[in-house]
C-alpha cells in the first residue's frame, strides 16, 4: 500500500461500486424478477416541519410531514409499484391477507401498507389519548371510528384502491391503504428500491404511485434468467 | 473617662493593651472582625433569599397547578354539556368536540403530573385509570352515536360517564384542596421565614453597631490611655521633676516608648543630680573667689591710698625744690630732678587708675552725678592735650554739637574718659589728626574720638578693653601707659548705662566711642 497511486485507488473504487451496483442473482429463482428503483428527478424539496399546538405531551412540539422522504441518493420511500396488467397464468407470492397500522406519537406506522382484496387491517393505538380514524374511500365503504388507546379497530377492505386515512382530531396525520387487485405489489424501501418476483419473461408496464407526486408508467422487459434492473424516475411537481 | 475605666469597658481594655501585638496589628484585627460581621450577615440574608426565591418558585407552581386542576375540571364540564349537545344534535361536529375535549383534558392532566410533588403522584395516578375508562368511554359514545344508536349512547352516557366524570371530580377536588393546602402552607412558610430573616437582619444590625462601638472604645482606649500617661509624665519632666517612672499594661509600641521614657527619666535624674553636686560645688568656689577678689581689691586700695601719701611729698618737695624755693637749682641737678617729677607723676597716675579699677571692682566707686556741660569737657580735654599734639605735629579738633542742653552725670568722670580714649589717640598717632566730637541722638550722647593712627588687628578688638592689655607688650615699653586705662573707661561708661566700642583698620586709624544717656541717674546700673 505504500505505493497506492491515485489511479490504482480509482480503479478499486469503481470495482467495489461494480460489485455493489450489480447484486447477485437469487439462485434457483424459477422466473423472472424486476430489482428496481424509484427516484426522483429534480432537486429534493426542502422538509418543513409541521408545528403542533395540541396535545403535545403525547405528539411533541412538531412533526416531519412524511409525504415525500427522500433517501441522499434520491430514492423515494414509501412508493407503489405494481404490474399494470398481470400475466394470467402466473400466480406471485401472496400478500399477507391481515395486517396492522400503528398510530405512534401521533402519526401512523408504517405509513402506507399493503392488503389484497378482501384482506383486513387491524388499526391500533399506542397514544394515551383519542384518536379518530376517519376515510373516505369510493369503492369500499367508508369508515369514521374513535380510538381509545389500546382498542384495536379491524376493517376489511374488499375492491381494490389506494384509501387515504385521517385523523379528526391530529389534522396532520395521513396514512395510506392499498388494496392490492393481485399478487404484484410491492413499495419501497427508505433507499427507493423494490422488487416483484416471479414474473414470466415479457413484456410489462409497471404503474408507480407516490402519495405527492402522483401516478406515472413505465414499460419494462422481463428475461426469465437475470433480474431485471430498473430505475424509475419520478419527477418533482 | 476614668469613670468609664472603673466600668466593665476597663478590663478588656487592658486587656487589649496587654495583648502582645503591634498597633497596626490591633486595628487591622478590629476591622476585619466587623468585615467578617458583614460578610456573615451578607452570606445569612443570601441564603434566606435563596430560601425565599425557590419556596416563591414552589407556590408559583402550584398556582399554575391549581389552574391546570380547573382546566381538569372544566374539560370534564365541557365534555358532559358537549355530550348532551351531541346526544341532541346528532351532528359530527358536536361529536369532535367532545373529542377535542377529552385529548385537552389528557394533555393538561399530563402537565400536571410532570410538575407534581411525589405526595401527589397517587392521586394523579388514580385520576389517570379514571380518564383511560372515560376515554374508553367518549369513544364508544361516539360510536354509537355516528352509529345512531342512540338509546347505547344514553346508556353509556348515564351508567359509564357520569359515574367516572363524579369520581374525577371528586379526585381534582382532593388535588385542588391537596395544592391549595400546599399553597397555604407555602405562604406561612414565606412568611416564617421573611420575618425570621427580618430579625436576623435586626439582630446582626445591632450586633455589628456594638461590636464596632465595643472595639472601636476598647482599642483606641488602649491607646489613649498610654498617651495620657506619657503626657501627664512629660510634664512632670518638663517642670523639672526627674526620676519619676511611668506604668502601662500596653505590650505593643506604646509599651516600648514606655520603657524608653523610663529609661530617659532615669538618665534626666542622674544628669540632674550630677549637675546639681557640679553646681554646689562651683557656687561654694566662686563664693571663695569673690571673697579673695575683694579682699585683694581692698588691700589694693587701701595700699594705694597708702602709697599716695609719701609719693606726694614726694612730688610736692620736688616741686618746691624745682621751683627754687630752697635755693638756686645746681645744673647739673635739675635734669635729675625733672625725672623725679616725671616718673613721680607717671606712679602717681598709675595709682591713681590701680585705685579707681579696685574701687570699681570692689563696688565702692560712686558716681557724683550733676549737671555738667559737654562743651566744657571737649573744651579743658582740648586745652589739656593741645600741646601734645603740637609736640607731635598733629592735628587736633575737639567740637560738640551745638543743640546739647546741659547733661546729667558725673562730669568728672565722662572727663577721664574721653581724656583716656583722646591721650591714647595722641600717643598712638605718629602723623595726621585726631578728632573729637560729641552728638546727641534721641537721649544719648554718643563721644567719638577718631584717629589715623597705628589702628588695632581684628583678633584684638575684643580684648582691647580687659585690664592689664595693650596690643602687645613691645606697645607697653615704647609708649608707655599703665594698660588700664581703657578698662577704667569701659567700666565708668558702664556705671552711666552707656556702653563702648571701637572700630579700626590696622594702619589706617581707629575710631572708639561710647554713649551714654543725657540724663544718667548715677545708680548702680
Amino acid at each position: 500500500m505504500r505505493t497506492l497511486t491515485p489511479w490504482r485507488a480509482l480503479l478499486l473504487g469503481l470495482c467495489a461500486i461494480a460489485l455493489v451496483g450489480t447484486p447477485a442473482a437469487p439462485r434457483g429463482a424459477a422466473a423472472g424478477t424486476i430489482k428496481g428503483t424509484v427516484v426522483l428527478k429534480g432537486a429534493t424539496p426542502e422538509i418543513k416541519k409541521l408545528a403542533v399546538t395540541i396535545d403535545q405531551y403525547v405528539c411533541g412540539k412538531e412533526e416531519n410531514p412524511e409525504d415525500l422522504v427522500v433517501s441522499p441518493q434520491g430514492g423515494i420511500r414509501s412508493a407503489v409499484v405494481w404490474l399494470d396488467k398481470p400475466p394470467a397464468a402466473a400466480s406471485g407470492e401472496a400478500l399477507p391477507s391481515t395486517t396492522s397500522m400503528d398510530q405512534k406519537e401521533c402519526m401512523f406506522a408504517p405509513r402506507l401498507v399493503v392488503v389484497p382484496a378482501g384482506g383486513k387491517i387491524d388499526f391500533l393505538n399506542s397514544d394515551r389519548l383519542l384518536h379518530n380514524l376517519h376515510a373516505t374511500p369510493t369503492a369500499n365503504p367508508p369508515f369514521n371510528r374513535t380510538q381509545p388507546k389500546g382498542r384495536t379497530i379491524t376493517i376489511s377492505f374488499s375492491h381494490p384502491e389506494i384509501i387515504r386515512v385521517t385523523c379528526d382530531l391530529h389534522s396532520w396525520m395521513r396514512g395510506w391503504v392499498v388494496v392490492a387487485e393481485h399478487p404484484f405489489y410491492a413499495f419501497t424501501n427508505g433507499a427507493g428500491e423494490f422488487e416483484l418476483r416471479g414474473l414470466p419473461a415479457g413484456r410489462y408496464t409497471l404503474k408507480i404511485w407516490q402519495e405527492r407526486l402522483g401516478t406515472i408508467a413505465r414499460d419494462v422487459v422481463v428475461g426469465d434468467q437475470e433480474p431485471t434492473a430498473v430505475t424509475v424516475e419520478m419527477p418533482a411537481r | 473617662m476614668m469613670a468609664l475605666l472603673a466600668s466593665p469597658l476597663g478590663a478588656p481594655v487592658r486587656a487589649v493593651a496587654r495583648i502582645r501585638a503591634s498597633v497596626h496589628v490591633k486595628l487591622l484585627a478590629g476591622f476585619l472582625l466587623i468585615t467578617l460581621l458583614f460578610i456573615a450577615i451578607t452570606a445569612v440574608s443570601l441564603r434566606t433569599v435563596t430560601e425565599t426565591a425557590r419556596q416563591t418558585n414552589l407556590l408559583d407552581q402550584a398556582h399554575v397547578r391549581v389552574g391546570w386542576s380547573r382546566l381538569i375540571e372544566h374539560a370534564l364540564a365541557m365534555q358532559m354539556h358537549f355530550t348532551s349537545m351531541a346526544l341532541l344534535a346528532q351532528s359530527e361536529d358536536s361529536v369532535s368536540l367532545i373529542l377535542r375535549e377529552n385529548n385537552r383534558f389528557n394533555d393538561t392532566l399530563a402537565r400536571l403530573e410532570t410538575t407534581a410533588p411525589p405526595e401527589e403522584r397517587a392521586l394523579i395516578q388514580a385520576i389517570r385509570g379514571a380518564q383511560d375508562d372515560a376515554m374508553a368511554t367518549v369513544a364508544d359514545i361516539a360510536n354509537a352515536l355516528r352509529d345512531r344508536r342512540t338509546a347505547d349512547a344514553m346508556t353509556a352516557l348515564r351508567t359509564r360517564q357520569e359515574p367516572i366524570y363524579q369520581k374525577i371530580e371528586s379526585l381534582v377536588g382532593s388535588l385542588v384542596a391537596a395544592e391549595e393546602k400546599r399553597m397555604a402552607s407555602l405562604r406561612a412558610s414565606i412568611e416564617a421565614a421573611q420575618g425570621r430573616s427580618l430579625s436576623q437582619m435586626a439582630g446582626f444590625a445591632v450586633a455589628v453597631v456594638a461590636v464596632a462601638l465595643i472595639a472601636g472604645f476598647v482599642i483606641s482606649w488602649s491607646f489613649i490611655l498610654p498617651v495620657r500617661g506619657f503626657h501627664g509624665f512629660l510634664s512632670q519632666v518638663a517642670e523639672g521633676r526627674f526620676g519619676g517612672s511611668i506604668a502601662v499594661p500596653n505590650r505593643d509600641e506604646f509599651g516600648e516608648l514606655a520603657e524608653r521614657m523610663n529609661w530617659m527619666s532615669g538618665e534626666l535624674r542622674r544628669l540632674d543630680d550630677e549637675q546639681r553636686v557640679a553646681a554646689a560645688t562651683l557656687r561654694g568656689l566662686n563664693d571663695r573667689l569673690e571673697l579673695a577678689s575683694r579682699a585683694k581689691s581692698e588691700f589694693l586700695a587701701n595700699m594705694s591710698h597708702e602709697l599716695r601719701t609719701p609719693l606726694n611729698a614726694i612730688l610736692g618737695f620736688t616741686e618746691i625744690m624745682l621751683d627754687e624755693l630752697y635755693g638756686e637749682v645746681p645744673p647739673n641737678l635739675r635734669e635729675p630732678l625733672v625725672d623725679i617729677q616725671t616718673n613721680g607723676r607717671h606712679l602717681l597716675r598709675l595709682i591713681n587708675d590701680v585705685l579707681d579699677l579696685s574701687k570699681i571692682e570692689a563696688g565702692r566707686l560712686e558716681l557724683g552725678v550733676e549737671e555738667y556741660s559737654v562743651q566744657e569737657i571737649v573744651d579743658v580735654v582740648h586745652t589739656s592735650l593741645k600741646s601734645l599734639a603740637i609736640e607731635k605735629g598733629l592735628a587736633f579738633n575737639a567740637s560738640a554739637a551745638p543743640d546739647i542742653p546741659p547733661a546729667r552725670g558725673d562730669g568728672r568722670r565722662i572727663m577721664q574718659c574721653l581724656m583716656n580714649l583722646a591721650g591714647n589717640a595722641l600717643k598712638f598717632t605718629h602723623h595726621g589728626r585726631v578728632e573729637i566730637d560729641v552728638r546727641l541722638d534721641g537721649g544719648w550722647l554718643t563721644y567719638r574720638v577718631s584717629d589715623t593712627g597705628i589702628g588695632i588687628p581684628k583678633e584684638e578688638v575684643e580684648n582691647i578693653f580687659a585690664e592689664f592689655r595693650q596690643v602687645d607688650t613691645t606697645i607697653t615699653r615704647e609708649y608707655g601707659g599703665t594698660g588700664l586705662g581703657l578698662s577704667i573707661t569701659k567700666r565708668l561708661v558702664e556705671l552711666h548705662g552707656g556702653r563702648i566700642g571701637v572700630e579700626s583698620e590696622i594702619g589706617k586709624g581707629s575710631r572708639f566711642f561710647f554713649t551714654v544717656p543725657l540724663h544718667a541717674d548715677g545708680g548702680h546700673a
